[in-house]
């Protein structure tokens, strides 16, 4: 996998995570017969991933992560989905590649 | 085709007999049928999204049913995918049963957990009654379908 998708994965995963932690969630999944007897595997597959990413994209996701609680977002319509600025014309980020918001910090994924 | 299930949910697609037998090639291939319906751009992430989802625990809950499910960064919008195989997947069932309907529930992730989860729920909810879970086996009109994952809206 690439530096890019990677990052996509990661966050992905934290989200996967979020719902099988959360007391809520995680109870009403169980509720529904789903069985979530593999939270360490994927504890240590997010290890590893993370491990993996560029020294870049760790500083990046990391930050924007412990101050928003999510560390990439997406780009929609050349609107940041984080702090919904408008992004200028030259931010825009070639299809496998990511960028910074330059507003909020946020690791930037344009879909 | 889409046609509204529950709220902001949509039946995108019906495939009535999947190609693959094995979990994993289903769900590429229902990450792929995804890109072609325009809601991801990158199925290779959200596939490696959905299996990560299994090996936290299997998606089947028994009588030949399984929802896959994920929130993602590459989803642009929540919609749900039926498939079904008429030879059955394994897919790790406690009861042991093949899947033979798979229903996939994928979100943007701006769409918080609790949403999300309620969404699966009202699918898991449509087909724990043995009538549906025949009609959908057997059904091919997507409207049908569509009307009956809804009866388990909350």
């Amino acid at each position: 996998m690439t530096d890019w998708s990677d990052v996509l994965s990661l966050h992905d995963l934290d989200l996967l995570l979020e719902e099988a932690r959360g007391g809520g969630t995680r109870q009403r999944i169980l509720s529904l017969g789903f069985r979530l007897t593999g939270l360490p595997a994927v504890e240590r597959a997010r290890a590893r991933l993370f491990a993996r990413l560029g020294g870049r994209w760790v500083h990046a996701y990391e930050r924007a992560q412990r101050r928003y609680g999510r560390g990439v977002v997406a780009v929609r319509d050349r609107v940041c989905q984080g702090c919904f600025i408008t992004l200028p014309t030259c931010a825009a980020a070639g299809r496998d590649s990511l960028t910074v918001c330059e507003s909020c910090g946020r690791i930037l994924f344009w879909s | 085709m889409s046609i509204l299930v529950g709220p902001a949910l949509h039946l995108a697609h019906l495939i009535r007999d999947l190609k693959s037998c094995r979990r994993d090639s289903v769900i590429g291939e229902l990450a792929r049928q995804a890109q072609g319906l325009g809601v991801t751009r990158e199925p290779g992430v959200l596939r490696a999204t959905l299996l990560m989802r299994e090996r936290l625990g299997s998606t089947a809950v028994g009588h030949g049913f399984a929802a896959p499910n994920a929130r993602s960064l590459v989803v642009t919008r929540s919609v749900m995918l039926l498939g079904r195989s008429r030879l059955g997947v394994d897919w790790g069932a406690e009861d042991g049963a093949l899947v033979q309907v798979v229903v996939l529930v994928i979100s943007p992730a701006e769409m918080s957990a609790p949403c999300h989860v309620a969404a699966v729920a009202r699918m898991v909810a449509a087909t724990r009654a043995v009538r549906v879970r025949q009609r959908l086996l057997e059904s091919d009109n997507p409207g049908e379908v569509a009307q009956l994952l809804a009866v388990g809206r909350e």
